[in-house]
């Protein structure tokens, strides 16, 4: 190997290892950053749900006075008839803002489990790649080195 | 989108160009060592990255539209 071709491989070989560490890195601090996403995602999805789980049981409740009222009214009935309607309809709307929580929250799960899968291969792929391509590229600097040094 | 996807997206797409740009600026280095690396590190290694990238990416639209459904 001639000076020239040996120093740009040197050149290459530096280039190689400052990219391979540096992907290392880069990789580590997405995976972190993600992953918090993840958890501090999850606790609102869980948070939203228990709070319309919440109103539901409280319109629930709500419900359960009028209709007791108007199993017992005999006559002018009308206004608990209007009560208990009212709070059906609040009820019918917490059930449904509960259940779009929990459709949203399902698909929130859906996808963080198959980010998480994808972050764990990457993972791995990585920790077996990464200090197999830094003893690569060890070993060639070794072997340029070695040219360098003693030209053999 | 999620601040920490969208940073995690941002710093996999600088990673990944880091290390195209050093594959690239190492061209001049194309022996049988060379090509080991690449066929047994730095090309699978990109692969994943991609695929990781499109993982996050998919995850931050999903997630986004999981959370626009939300009734708080």
């Amino acid at each position: 190997m001639s000076g020239d071709v040996i120093h740009a491989r040197v050149s290459a070989v530096k280039e190689i290892a400052h990219g391979v560490a540096s992907y290392g890195r880069s990789l580590t601090a997405a995976l972190a950053s993600a992953r918090a996403d993840l958890n501090g995602a999850a606790a609102e999805f869980q948070a939203a749900v228990a709070d319309s789980q919440r109103r539901v049981a409280a319109a629930d409740r709500r419900t359960e006075a009028p209709a007791a009222a108007l199993a017992r009214c005999r006559e002018g009935c009308e206004p608990l008839q209007r009560q208990l309607a009212e709070a059906k309809v609040a009820q019918d709307e917490a059930r449904r803002r509960h259940e779009r929580n929990r459709q949203a929250q399902a698909q929130f799960d859906r996808a963080a489990a198959e980010l998480i899968s994808s972050m764990g291969t990457a993972r791995t792929a990585a920790e077996g790649m990464v200090p197999s391509a830094r003893q690569h590229i060890q070993d060639y600097a070794e072997i340029l080195t070695s040219y360098l040094k003693t030209g053999v | 989108m999620m601040s920490g996807l969208r940073d995690a997206i941002a710093v996999q797409q600088r990673a990944l160009s880091d290390l195209k740009r050093s594959r690239e600026a190492s061209a001049a280095w194309s022996d049988e060592q060379r090509h080991r690396l690449d066929r047994q590190t730095l090309e699978p290694l990109t692969s994943d990255g991609q695929r990781l990238l499109e993982a996050l990416r998919t995850a931050a639209r999903e997630i986004a539209a999981a959370q626009s459904k939300l009734s708080r």
